[in-house]
């Protein structure tokens, strides 16, 4: 019932709209009549004999002037209305909010068990029959659930459950309208409702990007024990704001298929699965790192030297300082920092002049700057350089 | 067999540029809806300080030229410094004010001159000193002091000197909201399938509200009527012109009081323009012009409709005048340079639909308007007109663009609902009106003049330079 009143609502708005666009033609045909017939009456048309001495062309002209004039007085008609509507519910919404909150964190520091919960959830109910109370209430439990710890957050999460909003979440998920479906997603992923994976794993295949990422990052936060095979089967690029969340969220799963990530086709589900596995340091994957280190995909390069650098030991030090031209700049500065503790050895010593003579300002600043707080006697021959470049260098690391 | 005289021709040449106008309006009107309405659905509940605990989250350089702003600047720069951000460093650049900002910076913040390297990667003006602060809480503060070289000069003088990923641009005097970065940053992250090159937002105007310590503390509607006028025009051009274009990939303008660039391709395309007063437009037309002979890369320029930005408008005839012509001559220098993108299809929808809309409807406009104004006097002074159709045309097109521009007014009031209360509606609506009437015509003349200084080469004065 509640999700068919979703949709005449959501019908209703559509047809009046193709209904208010039909007047256009409605006034064509209607103002070529002398007389209206309307319930009986007979209504003379006042503009009959002005619109009848016109040309063809002159009389549309006029139709479409007429047309939006009336749009006219309707959008100021709408837009008192609708602002109106806003402010009242506005009102209207932040008592519902406010009476819903006071009560809430009464409950929650108050009340401690499981009994008092439930008539709290009853008591609830009784009150409030329509749904936005529920929404308000699921909404601050989500955001309690989020910003705590411990007692507090197990709590938000029992009364939650209490609330058995299951049908209010199938019902929006099926909702025709985007802001239904992408709230539903949201408070199924931040309560990680497990019931409804099955329903994420098909709308991550939806042909909406919004729903469809929304549903990925649910799916996730609800299946700790994923391995990531969806992003395989969904076949599709991710953006980096998903990468950011999936790294956010996934931070210790345990069960995640960093090989098939790694080798995916898809060059940012590569560089997802590289993060993880430098993450993790997975070390059994660093051959399949290393092979992507020079990839022509900044993304996949820049996320493989990263996990790279994560998990070398003695034996990589010799390619690090061979081919340090291969590492992005980022990286580079990430080398010459681990290598900061080894600027007596004289291989060492040779990269930092090398990126102190030939690198661009910045990377000149760094090696100058880690040579002056590891090893100040090589750095000296610095002060007075022939390059004015690396003596602005000096001057500033020095001076500020 | 037809004598088509030459009446005919003018006559049927004005009804067809004026019919596609009208279907540009309301195609405009019709995709800025569904992407206003597809921007709100997907950010609503969106929480964006969750954007903060990313640790990846780009890093951004804000750059605000500065010009004589010894009045605000410190309320300015204090503004910039509340911004919610992880990783951003604040560049002010003193464009060689004539007056104490510098100064006033220097004391307020505790600034001293560094010896920090200036890499001239763009050519500026010179750089006189660049100046840090001793104080902890403002070390992401650095203060350009150069010779006064105009806002670009300026701007290219904070890109020189940025190092981070992204690069905003804002004028100094303008209000941000303390979240604005971080909506501004994540277009830059959404799309999977394309590169984000710039970001722009709406621009409120910031006129008659309350403001404390640079945050908008109360939002009022303008007293100043010049003001009231430029609060729809910004409506209109802002929520509905510019979300429409963003949603065909076609924007070619991030307004030069507040966008976002990567400030890769900023710096690869050479920064701004100097020689041009239209920065904003060029910079954007480059890139995208870039993206296209270079990179060959699929990129998108991205806009937000949230209120984020606020600015003070003219709030006299004088300074509208000024701002208007300047901004003609900018699209007259603008089309001058890219000249070459005009209806050619490797160029893609900027090639085929936004450059020749710049040049047709937008640059072109004013002057076919009074050129259609001459020619509607000529023939009333000889009788050649039809009365009756010269007052149907005529109430047609006054309650063609009332309906569009009260249309603004309405998705506002539907989406922000920025400013409350009946009495503003009514005069808002009272506003667009005479916005039809008189307003439109005026910037129309604005436009007319800034054609004949922008083709008779006469310099503008702007932040002290010819």
């Amino acid at each position: 019932m509640r999700l068919f009143k979703i949709y005449v609502r959501y019908f209703f708005r559509r047809l009046v709209f193709l209904i208010y666009l039909l007047l256009f033609v409605v006034l064509y045909f209607l103002l070529d009549n002398e007389y209206f017939s309307l319930v009986g009456f007979r209504i003379q048309n006042p503009f009959y004999e002005f619109l009848t001495a016109q040309t063809k062309f002159n009389y549309i002209i006029v139709i479409i002037a007429i047309f939006a004039f009336v749009s006219t007085i309707t959008e100021i008609i709408l837009t008192i209305i609708d602002s109106r509507v806003q402010n009242n519910r506005l009102k209207k919404t932040s008592e519902i909010n406010n009476e819903i909150n006071s009560k809430l964190f009464i409950q929650l520091f108050d009340n401690q068990d499981l009994d008092s919960d439930i008539s709290f959830v009853q008591e609830h109910k009784r009150q409030f029959s329509a749904d936005y109370p529920q929404l308000v209430l699921i909404n601050r439990l989500r955001r309690i659930s989020i910003l705590t710890k411990g007692n507090i957050h197990k709590r938000s999460i029992r009364i939650f459950h209490l609330l058995n909003a299951d049908d209010l979440i199938t019902t929006y998920l099926k909702s025709p309208y985007l802001r239904h479906k992408l709230l539903a997603i949201r408070i199924i992923s931040d309560f990680k409702l497990k019931a409804f994976i099955p329903n994420l794993k098909k709308i991550i295949h939806h042909k909406k990007d919004v729903i469809s990422s929304e549903a990925m990052q649910a799916y996730v936060k609800a299946d700790f024990k994923t391995t990531f095979e969806f992003l395989i089967e969904r076949n599709r690029p991710i953006s980096k704001l998903e990468m950011y969340n999936f790294i956010l969220i996934a931070a210790n799963y345990k069960h995640i298929d960093y090989r098939m990530l790694i080798t995916s086709s898809i060059d940012s589900i590569s560089a997802l699965g590289l993060r993880f596995a430098g993450l993790h340091g997975i070390v059994a994957e660093k051959a399949e790192i290393f092979k992507r280190i020079n990839h022509p995909n900044s993304i996949v390069s820049d996320e493989a030297q990263s996990a790279y650098l994560e998990m070398i030991d003695e034996h990589d030090a010799a390619i690090l300082l061979n081919r340090f031209d291969v590492f992005s700049s980022q990286s580079q500065v990430t080398i010459l920092q681990m290598m900061a503790e080894y600027t007596d050895n004289p291989m060492v010593l040779n990269l930092f002049s090398t990126v102190i003579e030939q690198y661009d300002y910045e990377m000149k600043k760094e090696a100058l700057g880690i040579l002056l707080q590891h090893n100040i006697s090589a750095s000296l021959k610095y002060r007075k350089h022939a390059n004015i470049i690396i003596q602005s260098v000096y001057s500033e690391l020095t001076d500020f | 067999m037809y004598n088509i005289t030459l009446i005919d021709i003018f006559n049927s040449l004005f009804f067809i540029y004026g019919s596609i106008i009208i279907v540009l309006y309301i195609v405009t009107a019709i995709f800025a809806v569904i992407e206003l309405n597809k921007y709100v659905s997907r950010n609503r509940r969106f929480d964006f300080n969750v954007l903060l605990n990313y640790d990846s989250l780009p890093s951004v350089s804000i750059v605000a030229p500065a010009y004589n702003e010894e009045k605000t600047i410190i309320q300015n720069i204090t503004g910039l410094l509340n911004l919610k951000y992880n990783d951003c460093e604040i560049i002010v650049v003193n464009d060689g004010s004539k007056d104490d900002t510098l100064a006033k910076v220097i004391e307020f913040f505790g600034l001293v001159k560094t010896n920090v390297y200036y890499d001239m990667k763009i050519p500026t003006a010179q750089v006189r000193g660049i100046y840090k602060s001793r104080i902890k809480a403002f070390n992401h503060l650095t203060i350009v002091d150069k010779e006064n070289g105009g806002k670009s000069d300026a701007l290219n003088a904070g890109l020189n000197l940025s190092k981070k990923e992204l690069f905003l641009a804002l004028d100094v005097d303008c209000i941000v909201e303390s979240d604005a970065l971080l909506r501004m940053v994540k277009p830059f992250l959404e799309e999977s399938k394309r590169e984000c090159i710039a970001t722009g937002s709406v621009i409120r105007v910031a006129n008659s509200c309350e403001i404390v310590n640079g945050q908008i503390r109360k939002i009022n509607y303008p007293k100043n009527l010049w003001a009231k006028f430029q609060v729809l025009e910004y409506f209109r051009a802002f929520t509905l012109g510019r979300m429409a274009w963003k949603g065909i990939n076609g924007l070619l303008i991030i307004s030069g009081a507040f966008g976002m660039f990567n400030r890769k391709r900023a710096l690869a395309v050479g920064g701004y323009d100097v020689t041009t007063v239209g920065e904003d437009l060029e910079i954007v037309v480059r890139m995208r012009r870039y993206m296209h002979d270079v990179e060959k890369k699929k990129y998108y320029v991205s806009f937000i409709p949230d209120p984020i930005c606020w600015t003070e408008v003219p709030e006299s005839a004088r300074f509208l005048s000024r701002q208007r012509k300047r901004w003609t001559r900018g699209a007259v220098e603008t089309i001058r340079t890219h000249k070459g993108l005009f209806f050619r299809p490797r160029y893609g929808v900027m090639g085929l639909v936004s450059f020749p809309n710049l040049v047709l409807f937008e640059w072109l406009a004013p002057l076919i308007q009074f050129i259609g104004f001459g020619y509607v006097l000529f023939m009333t002074i000889y009788g050649l007109i039809n009365i009756q159709s010269f007052f149907i045309l005529l109430s047609f097109v006054v309650s063609f663009a009332l309906m569009y521009s009260f249309f603004g007014v309405f998705y506002e009031a539907y989406t922000y609902n920025k400013y409350k209360g009946t009495g503003y509606l009514l005069k808002a609506f009272l506003i667009a009106f005479f916005d039809t009437l008189f307003y439109q015509p005026l910037n129309m003349m604005y436009a007319i003049i800034g054609n004949y200084d922008a083709f008779l080469r006469k310099k503008i004065k702007i932040n002290g330079v010819i």
